[in-house]
């Protein structure tokens, strides 16, 4: 039999229409219409990259700035849809690849708290029986009450992390979220990480600290100019990525 | 497999429309259709029931003796009249009076129009008669004979019926076939939703906070602004109108109120694609849910309005009826043709933004086709025919009925509602499926 399929991504390419100048009028539009003058820059962020990820498995992606991987993982989870392929997902998604969505500035910790649980699904009695859990894991309980456009670029990141791996999902997505809080901070999301890998959670993670995919993850995909480059096995994968920084 | 369903959707839709045609607009003079539509085929007259009054039949025809010289033709019931067929000879058919009697035996003259179509004289009227009275000659000494006759029941209502139904059909159709191919999709779409039911409900009690913030009044604005456009114009209007004053407050606050769901319904849902940038370019929500969100807002308001309504048929004395109880039918109604429209809006408006403002003219030209001020009945017949294709006349005549003058709404009211908000609702999700992976481009 074969082995449940977390995520299935097939053939997936994904291309940005780029019109030379932004066009969001309708006379302009028709004028260019008929002078034929709609031009698109096509740029290809991803083309053809198939990956397949078994229920429970933790696989990283690597690849130089704007290679394609955060684009790759708003595919997966539903922000982007593929040109041309197709992207198979099993079960509930937790997407770490920008925290606080939904997030309203001017409001306070406590006022955002609701307002983002809501915007990932949590109805308001679970997030009240959750809150000091998560003011606590965030460490904001001195916060409580204030504005969260007086925070720290850390802090808010802490306080989208603790709210967003309240549940546990079948697949968790994370991308570079873990570079902004402080070693400490750090260090405690990597545990929560790992108790949900323990869990049987799949991960697709994405990171630039070579370390950091080394230690969490089975396999490994390093994407270039949006092509796969290489596929496999952590070690191997890593070592050859470390290479072309020095040749 | 999905070819061959396109393939399918665009044949029966191509069916739907060609009927809907067919039978909708083209006029027949063969029994064929009117047998399909028995109960208003052609009706044949016996000649001998034809009342000839002041002719002279010594000759080979009759001949008016004097000005007035009628002929009376009876039909066998009160029947909606659309021409009278003549088979004869005249002279001068183009200068007759035609006077009508309806079910209730009331005489009137109405205008009708000759022309000659081979060997028949068709005579154009459009009323409910049950007797007409020709005065064919203005002369003494002109001939008149008739060898055969026949009436054309008015068949517009059922062609209309006919060709809005094979429209809605055809939507339908459209956007199933759509939805089939596209079911994985759709699966993920209602479950999320079912997930986010918290969100919308929170976006809309934070959308009414928001409203209201810094308000003194709050809530309570979405009764007194009602209240406060109808004190204004009864004053001006109820006058113009004849009306007495307070019918006039009745009638134009339930047009008010639904008209105003319409415009805060649609106005609102179309930025909603743009305001919710921030959330859709983060996570994955459905994109449905933010206008959806919107005309739940809009519902919100609509419903708080209703306690202008019931203050102001107190005061003025309206007599409840028991269909009063059927008021929140045509809201649903309309909550559901706003849906559609508001579909339709917010991807426009997220691909141009000038639809914004073209929306605005829009709803000016609107509001005077809907019978929300002046009343229906000063509309000339033409005009009237052309407010009733506004879908907003008959969701506010419906809502007028059934709370102010305690109409129970009749099979066809119902099915012209249902018809139109399906038909924008089908619309609305076709244009909004086919466009919303392209939002996040454009926000
Ligand atoms: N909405 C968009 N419109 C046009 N181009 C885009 C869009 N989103 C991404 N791109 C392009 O796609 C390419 C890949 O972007 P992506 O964000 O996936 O890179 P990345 O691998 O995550 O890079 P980084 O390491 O810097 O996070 C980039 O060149 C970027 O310019
Ligand atoms: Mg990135």
């Amino acid at each position: 039999m074969k082995e449940q399929l977390a995520v299935d991504i097939e053939h997936v390419t994904m291309r940005f229409n780029m019109p030379k100048e932004k066009i969001d009028n309708i006379k302009e539009y028709f004028i260019k219409l008929l002078k034929r003058q709609i031009r698109y820059e096509e740029f290809t962020a991803l083309s053809d990259v198939s990956l397949q990820v078994k229920s429970g498995e933790v696989v990283g992606i690597i690849g130089l700035n704007g290679s394609g991987k955060s684009t790759l993982l708003k595919i997966i989870s539903g922000i982007l849809k593929p040109c041309e392929g197709s992207v198979r997902t099993h079960g509930t998604i937790s997407p770490l690849i920008e925290l606080g969505a939904g997030f309203d500035y001017e409001l306070t910790t406590k006022e955002n708290i609701f307002l983002n649980g809501a915007v990932l699904g949590f109805d308001h009695a679970f997030l009240k029986e959750k809150y000091d859990e998560i003011l606590d894991f965030a460490e904001l309980r001195d916060f409580e009450n204030v504005a969260i456009k007086n925070f720290s670029s850390g802090m808010v990141a802490r306080l989208g992390f603790a709210i967003a791996t309240l549940v546990k999902p079948d697949i968790l997505i994370v991308d570079e979220i873990l570079s902004v809080g402080d070693f400490l901070f750090q260090q405690k999301c990597e545990k929560r990480i790992s108790e949900m890998m323990g869990g049987g959670t799949t991960v697709l993670i994405v990171s630039h600290s070579i370390d950091q995919i080394e230690r969490l993850c089975n396999r490994v995909i390093w994407l270039e100019h949006g092509k796969t480059q290489m596929i496999g096995e952590t070690r191997a994968v890593c070592e050859q990525y470390k290479q072309t920084g020095r040749s | 497999m999905k070819k061959g369903l396109k393939l399918i959707s665009v044949i029966a839709v191509i069916l739907c429309v060609v009927c809907g045609v067919f039978f909708g607009l083209i006029r027949f003079n063969t029994d064929t259709i009117d047998n399909l539509f028995k109960h208003r085929a052609t009706q044949k007259i016996d000649l001998s029931t034809v009342v000839w009054t002041g002719w002279d039949f010594s000759g080979e025809q009759p001949v008016a003796m004097d000005a007035d010289a009628s002929v009376t033709i009876t039909l066998d019931e009160a029947v909606e009249v659309n021409n009278l067929l003549l088979n004869g000879s005249f002279q001068r058919l183009n200068s007759m009076k035609v006077y009508v009697t309806d079910g209730n035996g009331a005489e009137t003259e109405i205008e009708a129009k000759a022309t000659q179509k081979n060997e028949d004289y068709l005579l154009t009227i459009r009323a409910e008669a049950k007797q007409i009275r020709i005065l064919p000659v203005e002369e003494e000494g002109e001939s008149f004979s008739l060898s055969e006759a026949s009436v054309n029941p008015k068949r517009v209502h059922v062609n209309s019926y006919v060709l809005l139904v094979s429209v809605v059909a055809a939507a339908v159709l459209l956007v199933s076939i759509d939805l089939i191919v596209d079911r994985a999709e759709i699966v993920r779409e209602l479950r999320t939703t079912i997930r986010y039911r918290h969100l919308i409900l929170d976006l809309v009690s934070k959308d009414i906070k928001t409203k209201y913030r810094r308000s003194v009044l709050g809530l309570l604005w979405s009764v007194l602004n009602p209240l406060l456009m109808m004190l204004v114009l009864t004053a001006v209007f109820s006058t113009i109108f004849n009306f007495r004053t307070g019918d006039f407050s009745v009638y134009y606050l339930t047009g008010y109120l639904m008209f105003n769901f319409v415009t805060e319904a649609t106005t609102f849902s179309m930025t909603s694609i743009i305001g919710a940038a921030g959330l859709i370019k983060k996570v994955y929500i459905p994109k449905f849910v933010f206008p959806l969100e919107k005309c739940l807002f809009a519902l919100v308001n609509m419903l708080f309005s209703l306690i202008a309504a019931v203050i102001v048929f107190f005061v003025v004395g309206v007599q409840p009826h028991w269909v009063i109880l059927l008021f929140p039918l045509p809201i649903l109604y309309l909550f559901v043709f706003n849906f559609g429209v508001s579909l339709i809006l917010a991807t426009l408006n997220t691909f141009f933004r000038d639809v914004g403002y073209l929306y605005n003219v829009f709803i000016t030209i609107w509001m005077y086709l809907t019978p929300i001020i002046y009343p229906v009945e000063i509309l000339p017949s033409w005009l009237l025919q052309i407010v009733k294709l506004n879908p907003l006349y008959h969701y506010v005549q419906y809502f007028r009925n059934v709370t102010v003058y305690g109409v129970v709404p009749s099979l066809k009211d119902n099915l012209i509602c249902i018809a139109f908000s399906l038909l924008f609702l089908m619309i609305g999700i076709r244009v909004f499926r086919k466009k919303q992976d392209k939002f996040i481009f454009y926000i």
